[in-house]
């Protein structure tokens, strides 16, 4: 749950509302008229600041394998039988008006993945929580909804963030936490980044703030281990965490098959 | 076992495929496609009787817009005493996994493996993913041949390509020709019955079952051959369409839910198989449809509805239709999809309408580029009405109109050729006059002749010709602003073989399944040399398949009452003979 994960990391963790939304940004009342869709409901509605809410919730089981752009069509759906009355962008085709947070690679679980979304007029979030959250996709749990200011920043996708490499019970082997330590703890350590425009060598200095090894809780997890990893701000030639991650699990050779899940538990408040 | 949210954290469990790792499946392409648990799949039926598994030999972004199998899904899993599942061919990338790590294709719903099912429902599509049908058996760890298997799953197939059993005949254990609605249900209600009086467990029990569904009518056992009858479902425009239809999780060709608005099609034209596979007509009302469509829009969450049927533009009522699908309105950003329209009045209603009609691309089917030859095949439009469509574009935001055409028809002249690329000229000709910024796209194919259609003792050109004629459509087409594609001629002679062919027929679908053939309608994956050197090996030759019939003959499948007389075929070929030697219809 996003909620415990932030209380261990308090003040860094951008969950509450009215801490993002002291950040003036975007999106002036004249905008959300314009992008007011065809419903005539919508069009008489004067847009009021609580009509934009923040959707928490986890990217887990199975449904880690979908992409991204799959992901997003299949919560604007759950949107859609939510019966919630959303505002939509105009055009040729226009949609819900939504904004989803820095994307999942393909195969990452996140445990507090957030979207954001407009409606056409003042709705309590407890109602959006209770129409939004039987309608969620399988393996997308809805955590919490809040009330945003109109004025809120967007969760931007160069953010800092948190990962966890959960790995089987009995892994890992000291010999693969050495291998960590030699894969983060080396200055000179360069990636291989293969991208749409060819193959780029990258350094990751300056990319992993901080790495520990962590039991985790109780439940289903007792005897199983994490590897935390805190990575800064991606950009201006810092690679990805999910870039970063996959070339660790490739230094790690066969203990690669000792990792269960990667997973983002935190998208960190920008310092 | 389905994944739930909540015990996620069964890591032993997690992908639900024993074996199956976190890296093997991020290291294929759209691994979502393997994995289920999208929105309104069928809930798990622990106490079921029986357990049925709707198979779809192709890439599960198609099998997921396939009606038929969203039809039958819906059906089976309305009884409480079927599970019902679904499996789609897997990409190459996945099936080496499977191979490498010993693990059967499975059922996307449980996991079970193939073999582990009471039924295996196979729809046939298309003629070319018949070897795909076979490396899926062979992949769910089920013997190939019928005659083979005295065990585990009943393997049974359906579909307009299963339309002439006898290629595939020895594969199934039984194969349905006409609608599945009433002949599924009622092949698993035997199948329950055979079940719970131990049938499984008697030593001609898999015998006794397969001779007691020759009498359900549709059904042609290949162990017990004898006549049968295509199956029409009569209650079709009174039954309620396929409602919650399940989401995929991966982006499929078509993003819409369709709403068949009616079957069949009576247009008649000489070469379609799916025009008499279908009949007859059966329109459900457009007070049920307008209706279905808020229900199917609401039980998704897809704001796209495709009117679906063979000929959009025939229905009716089709502006009431959309009209009360627009006033009807759910979400406020919805639209309505018009696939397979025809160049008549319909159509120009339809493209005036400045409403919630998507305006992607328009797709057109003219088959023929002289009206000669038009008139032969029975395509009921003239180029009056083509440029009439093409100049209503001007006040629709369509922005790419794609035309078909067919190579080698019965009957076709040089001058029918080149009239292909006259017609696109004039079609060009005509958009850059009104000053229309549309992108035109034409699809050639060479003419494949089908069984159960006027055309059916006709011959297919040899590919060379073929050939000669596609280069000299694409070589005036290169004057036009038209962008071309074509089908690869050998291709479509094999779809003649597998089309028309008989029991022999089989022997070549397994010898090039065992040279690795897989995906052969998917261009780069297709291998011809594998193909030819199984026509080889098993003595057969594409021209003794594609060779015209005589009227006098006997056809294979003869044997099928397909409800349309072979005496009225055969007045149809007659008059199409007539039409092209100039006498007037
Ligand atoms: S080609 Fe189209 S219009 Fe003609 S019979 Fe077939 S489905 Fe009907």
């Amino acid at each position: 749950m996003i909620g415990e994960t932030s209380a261990k990391s308090s003040d860094a963790i951008m969950n509450a509302g009215a801490k993002a939304s002291s950040a003036m940004n975007s999106g002036k009342k004249s905008t959300l008229k314009k992008e007011t869709g065809i419903s005539s409901a919508a069009e008489t509605v004067t847009p009021a600041p609580e009509c934009r809410f923040r959707v928490w919730y986890r990217k887990t089981g199975n449904a880690v394998y979908m992409s991204h752009l799959d992901s997003m069509n299949a919560l604007i759906r759950a949107l859609r039988r939510s019966g919630l009355p959303y505002l939509v962008t105009q055009g040729c085709h226009p949609r819900p008006r939504c904004s989803f947070g820095p994307a999942l690679s393909l195969g990452h679980a996140g445990a507090g993945e957030v979207m954001d979304l407009w409606l056409t007029g003042p709705i309590q979030a407890s109602v959006v929580r209770e129409r939004l959250s039987p309608q969620m996709p399988y393996g997308m749990p809805l955590i919490k909804v809040e009330t945003l200011s109109e004025h809120a920043k967007a969760i931007v996708s160069e953010a800092p963030m948190q990962y966890r490499l959960r790995f089987c019970a009995g892994a890992p082997t000291e010999a693969a936490l050495k291998l960590v330590d030699i894969f983060f703890g080396d200055p000179e350590r360069v990636i291989v980044v293969h991208r749409a425009d060819g193959t780029k060598r990258q350094s990751i200095a300056g990319a992993v703030r901080s790495w520990r090894h962590e039991v985790n809780g109780g439940g289903d997890d007792i005897g199983t281990s994490s590897l935390i990893m805190d990575f800064a701000r991606a950009g201006n030639g810092i690679p990805s965490p999910s870039k970063i991650i996959a070339a660790l699990v490739e230094f790690l050779g066969p203990e690669r098959d000792t990792v269960v899940e990667v997973e983002r538990i935190a998208i960190l408040k920008m310092e | 076992m389905i994944i739930s949210p909540e015990n996620t954290r069964d890591r032993a469990d997690l992908r639900g495929v024993p074996g199956l790792t976190h890296w093997d499946l991020i290291s294929v392409e759209k691994p979502a496609r393997y994995l289920g648990g999208e929105w309104n799949q069928a809930a798990p039926k622990p106490g079921a009787n029986i357990s049925v598994c709707l198979a779809f030999p192709d890439l599960y972004e198609l099998g997921m817009s396939n009606i038929a199998l969203k039809i039958l899904y819906e059906l089976l899993d309305a009884d409480p005493r079927i599970a019902v599942e679904r499996v789609f061919s897997p990409w190459g990338d996945f099936e080496e996994i499977l191979r490498r790590k010993g693990i059967p294709l499975y059922g996307l719903e449980s996991k079970r493996p193939l073999h582990a099912f009471d039924v295996l429902g196979i729809t046939l599509p298309y003629e070319m993913t018949f070897t795909n049908v076979l490396r899926m058996l062979e992949l769910g760890g089920i013997p190939l041949l019928g005659n083979e298997r005295s065990s585990g799953p009943l393997i049974i197939a359906g579909g307009p390509s299963a339309a002439n059993p006898l290629p595939v005949a020895d594969f199934f254990d039984a194969i349905l020709i006409g609608d599945g609605e009433e002949a599924l249900p009622e092949l698993c209600e035997r199948v329950i019955s055979w079940k719970a009086k131990g049938g499984e467990r008697r030593v001609r029990g898999r015998l006794e079952l397969l001779e007691e569904i020759t009498t359900i009518e549709g059904f042609w056992v290949p162990q017990f051959p004898k006549p049968v009858r295509r199956r029409v479902f009569k209650g079709f425009a009174s039954s309620a369409p396929p409602l919650k239809m399940i989401i995929p999780n991966v982006e499929t060709i078509h993003n819409r839910v369709p709403l068949e608005i009616f079957r069949g099609c009576m247009q008649g034209c000489r070469f379609c198989n799916a025009g008499y596979f279908y009949r007859p007509r059966r329109d459900r009302t457009p007070r049920a449809l307008i209706e279905c469509a808020a229900t199917l829009m609401r039980n998704t969450g897809n704001e796209s509805v495709g009117l679906l049927s063979l000929s959009t533009s025939d229905y009716g009522c089709l502006d009431e239709l959309v009209t009360g699908v627009v006033s009807n309105r759910v979400f406020p950003d919805q639209n309505i999809t018009v696939p397979s329209l025809r160049m008549n009045e319909a159509t120009l209603q339809l493209l005036k309408r400045g409403d919630q009609v998507k305006k992607s691309g328009l797709t057109f089917a003219p088959e023929a580029g002289s009206q000669r030859l038009r008139d032969v095949i029975g395509k009921k439009i003239t180029e009056d009405d083509i440029l009439r469509v093409i100049e209503a574009t001007r006040e629709s935001c369509y922005q790419t109109v794609k035309l078909y055409f067919m190579i080698g028809l019965p009957f076709e002249t040089n001058s029918d050729v080149d009239a292909i690329a006259e017609l696109v000229g004039k079609i060009d000709g005509t958009a850059r006059r009104m000053k229309l910024r549309k992108d035109l796209s034409i699809s050639l194919s060479p003419f494949v002749p089908k069984p159960f259609t006027p055309f059916q003792w006709a011959e297919q050109l040899p590919a060379e010709e073929l050939l000669a004629r596609r280069v000299r459509v694409t070589n005036a087409l290169k004057r036009t602003r038209a962008k071309v594609s074509w089908r690869e001629e050998f291709l479509c002679g094999l779809e003649a073989v597998l089309a028309r062919g008989d029991e022999r027929v089989g022997k070549l679908i397994l010898a090039a399944h065992r040279k690795g053939c897989r995906f052969d309608g998917w261009g780069e994956q297709f291998r011809r040399k594998a193909w030819e050197e199984s026509l080889k090996e098993t003595g057969l030759t594409i021209s003794e398949f594609a060779r015209e019939r005589s009227l006098e003959e006997k056809l294979p499948w003869d044997f099928i009452d397909f409800r349309t007389p072979r005496a009225f075929l055969e007045a149809e070929y007659r008059r199409a003979i007539e039409t092209a030697r100039g006498v007037v219809e």
